[in-house]
């Protein structure tokens, strides 16, 4: 019975896809802002790189998580597992943690972001700190991805 | 160690002495100058000096300023996160003497004469945009005038209205002449001449169909067609003068130099008369009060005694209350991870460094995110040999030096957790097996087969972390001598925290240390409930509060719980590198070049999941640092030590 395999992809895609496009709107919401400090003073693309690139963390443990399903269903290389539509669906809920999350955060961390790119347009000596409020936001992210690859692991296949 | 021990010190002068003893304190750099009697200052007049000073100074980054907006070559991304410095001895600086005046109105008269030809040339285009909406008509714009007995209009309206218009002009019977010219976007244009006393009638009509009389921006002469070429002649040549002044602009960039370190001496300058502004003065003496490093002291006396013998110097230790400044002081390992104390900001006098424990705990941290062997080689050898042979200042140095020494952690992390480029070494040709096999002996924990293993791990780190932090307040109050404080409120939580975790640990592994436990935990449970409700003054509050504080451990386990992430992020670079050797070896099968696509493909993403991962790692390192260990002794509030001296920004004397 290999029926299951098609909730285990859902669940691998929906990490990657939800994940991803979380990372995507936060990068593009501090990346609006980051561009117009930018026209004011070109000086400070590496920071403002650097503020910008913090939401894009969701997208990478989605992939990850994602990833981990494919070799836990042996896909990448090596035999492919059977599993039920149980494990299939047991699967697809473990990855829904690192979806959602990574989803939500990443929008939230993009606006903190942003904030952040705000502050050091003003203040630039305060990049550090700038720095450390939208990791903040990243903990539950990490968290997420964390619970996800615990479920994960937990599952028998 | 630490927190460098400071002395209060003040030196009275007889006032011929004042240039001098400046003139050495400001070469020597150990003593920090402050206005001691602060409200004696109030309605201190700034001195005409000092304004010049800060004019020139204003001046000069203009210069600099003009320089950067028009250099040829902007400068690449590592020259602009790491600028180099000038340098130069000392002597050169205190002598430099360069005349920047001439510059300054150059680029002045520039970037006048650049915004007059900005505004000429919007004016010229716009005038050009509306000569090409009237390009085909024949006549002379200046005969639009009229004459003495006639008026004539420019129109322009969409050819569909032409009957109408026409019929219109039949029925009045008005006495006219048109010439019709094509038109742009549907339009047609008419050239038409009335008789003077028909003007009214005319206007009407104009009005019934809406249609507008075309005005000239400006009077114009000769007809739009010769007016074009004239238009475009003239935009030509300002783009010519334009370019031609940013050309020589573009040159001016050997000044920079020269201008740089004008802009230094004045900065200097500035400190110096800023610093005399805070003396206080009678006739014939002066007061200078400020803050040394005690250890400073005699090198302070010593080049006093240089200038003269009118003069007195007293030091005191600070008191307390008093606004010491701070410099940190500790070894170089430790003093590479300084710069994260300077982000949070600095400790107050009277509490300890937070710098050498917070160092250790950083290091493993780091290393433990990025967690992997070839990662943390090649971010260790980045940053030591780029701050070692790089022209950059000390304070990226420590910076750069800092990341290496978490490339170093990584290395050691890696090697724990057997992640060398991820699983990459498990698929060496044989003839490298003896590798794999180095890599497998000596990995303790395999964190993909066996994440609880790595997950408690982590947490245990955490433990040791918060135990240290809240060991770290019981000293720092013991000192202080708030003995109550240091027992009721850090040591007593110590205790419990540390038997709880022995009770954990106990129950699966020892039942022996579980049964010591116990009665610790019993013990420190009843000692809180019983001292913590100690600032109430009813009985039965003393009591609620003291049992309310016990929800206190709820956070602690929350900070417990933070340090997971060590695990999250060290198994997420770990399994990044993996995909990235998965996905090179889909393209390997290729002919011919799947090698080398391969190859890239891996090297792309290992250096995409390097610059990600590392940065993942210092974020949350230094996170945990702030948020779960400061948190538990850490009051801060400090002011940087910063000595009189010569401050620059582009310079480094040597």
């Amino acid at each position: 019975m290999a029926d299951g395999l098609v909730f285990a992809l859902l669940g691998s895609s929906l990490s990657i896809m939800l994940a991803g496009i979380g990372s995507a709107l936060g990068v593009s919401i501090a990346g609006q802002v980051g561009a117009g400090v930018l026209t004011e003073d070109p000086n400070k693309f590496g920071q403002v790189l650097l503020l910008q690139a913090l939401p894009g963390t969701q997208g990478i443990y989605g992939l990850l998580a994602g990833f981990w399903v494919l070799m836990k269903l042996g896909l990448l290389g090596g035999t492919p597992v059977e599993i039920s539509v149980v494990q299939g669906l047991q699967i697809m809920l473990a990855c829904l943690p690192i979806a959602i999350v990574g989803l939500v955060s990443g929008i939230y961390q993009g606006k903190t972001s942003a904030a952040s790119i705000g502050m050091i347009a003003r203040r630039p000596e305060e990049t550090g700190r700038a720095i450390i409020l939208p990791a903040m936001v990243e903990t539950y992210a990490v968290l997420a991805l964390l619970a996800t690859i615990l479920l994960l692991n937990s599952i028998q296949v | 160690m630490a927190i460098s021990e400071m002395e209060k010190v003040g030196i009275i002068a007889h006032r011929s002495l004042r240039e001098k003893i400046f003139d050495q304190l400001q070469d020597l750099g150990v003593m920090e100058i402050t206005e001691d009697e602060k409200d004696l200052f109030e309605d201190f007049p700034s001195s005409p000096e000092l304004e010049e000073v800060e004019r020139r100074l204003g001046e000069l980054s203009y210069c600099l300023n003009f320089i950067d907006r028009y250099r040829p070559e902007k400068p690449g991304i590592l020259q602009s996160f790491f600028p180099s410095p000038i340098h130069m001895s000392k002597e050169d600086f205190l002598n430099f003497g360069f005349n920047y005046i001439p510059i300054y109105n150059t680029f002045l008269s520039w970037e006048e004469k650049l915004k007059d030809i900005r505004s000429s040339l919007n004016r010229l285009n716009s005038n050009l945009e509306f000569m090409k909406r009237i390009q085909s008509v024949e006549v002379p714009l200046e005969n639009l005038r009229g004459t003495l007995y006639t008026r004539s209009f420019l129109l322009e309206f969409p050819s569909k209205k032409r009957e109408a218009l026409e019929e219109k002009l039949r029925e009045r019977n008005l006495a006219w002449l048109r010439e019709e010219f094509p038109g742009t976007g549907g339009n047609i244009l008419w050239w038409v001449i009335i008789h003077k006393s028909e003007e009214e009638a005319m206007e009407e009509i104009l009005a019934e169909l809406s249609i507008s009389l075309m005005s000239l921006p400006q009077p114009f002469e000769g007809t739009p067609q010769e007016i074009i070429e004239d238009l475009e002649h003239r935009i030509g040549e300002l783009h010519k003068e334009q370019s031609e002044i940013i050309e020589e602009a573009a040159l001016q960039t050997k000044f920079e130099r020269e201008l740089k370190i004008a802009y230094d001496y004045y900065l200097s300058l500035w400190e110096r008369h800023q610093s005399e502004a805070k003396l206080l003065r009678t006739k014939e003496t002066c007061y200078i009060s400020g803050w040394t490093k005690k250890e400073d002291l005699p090198r302070l006396e010593e080049s006093l005694s240089q200038v003269g013998r009118e003069w007195f110097l007293y030091h005191r230790e600070p008191k307390e209350g008093e606004d010491v400044p701070i410099n940190l002081e500790n070894n170089s390992w430790v003093n590479n991870f300084s710069v994260l104390t300077h982000l949070y900001g600095l400790p107050n006098y009277t509490e300890v460094d937070p710098t050498p424990s917070m160092a250790v705990f950083f290091f493993f941290f780091f290393g433990m995110c990025l967690g992997d062997v070839i990662y943390g080689l090649v971010l260790a050898l980045f940053g030591f040999i780029t701050a070692a042979y790089l022209d950059i200042s000390d304070s990226t140095k420590l910076f750069l030096r800092m990341l290496a020494w978490g490339g170093v952690g990584a290395i050691l992390a890696g090697i724990f957790t057997g992640s060398w480029l991820g699983d990459l070494f498990d698929y060496l040709p044989p003839s490298l097996s003896f590798l794999t096999n180095l890599k497998n002996s000596l990995a303790v924990v395999d964190p993909l087969n066996d994440p609880l293993t790595m997950l408690i791990f982590s947490l245990g780190v955490g433990i040791v972390q918060i135990l240290v932090g809240i060991m770290l307040a019981v000293v720092k109050e013991w000192k202080r001598g708030n003995y109550a404080v240091a027992i009721m409120d850090h040591l007593s939580w110590f205790v419990f925290l540390i038997s709880i975790v022995m009770y954990i640990v106990g129950i699966t592994a020892s039942p022996l240390l579980a049964s010591v436990a116990l009665p610790l935990i019993i013990g420190s449970v009843i000692f809180l409930v019983a001292t913590q409700g100690r600032h109430q003054k009813n009985i039965i509050m003393k009591f609620l509060s003291g049992l309310l504080s016990l929800y206190d451990l709820v956070s602690y386990l929350g900070d417990t719980l933070s340090y997971s992430r060590l695990f999250a992020l060290g198994l997420s670079s770990g399994i990044i590198a993996m995909l990235a050797r998965t996905l090179a070896s889909l393209f390997s099968g290729s002919p011919y070049i799947g090698w080398l696509i391969a190859l890239l493909v891996a090297l792309a993403f290992h250096l995409f999941n390097l610059l990600m991962s590392g940065l993942g790692a210092f974020v949350h390192s230094a996170r945990l640092q702030y948020v779960e260990f400061f948190t538990k002794f850490y009051e801060n509030g400090g002011r940087d030590f910063k000595p009189f001296g010569h401050r620059t920004k582009y310079i480094k004397i040597s």
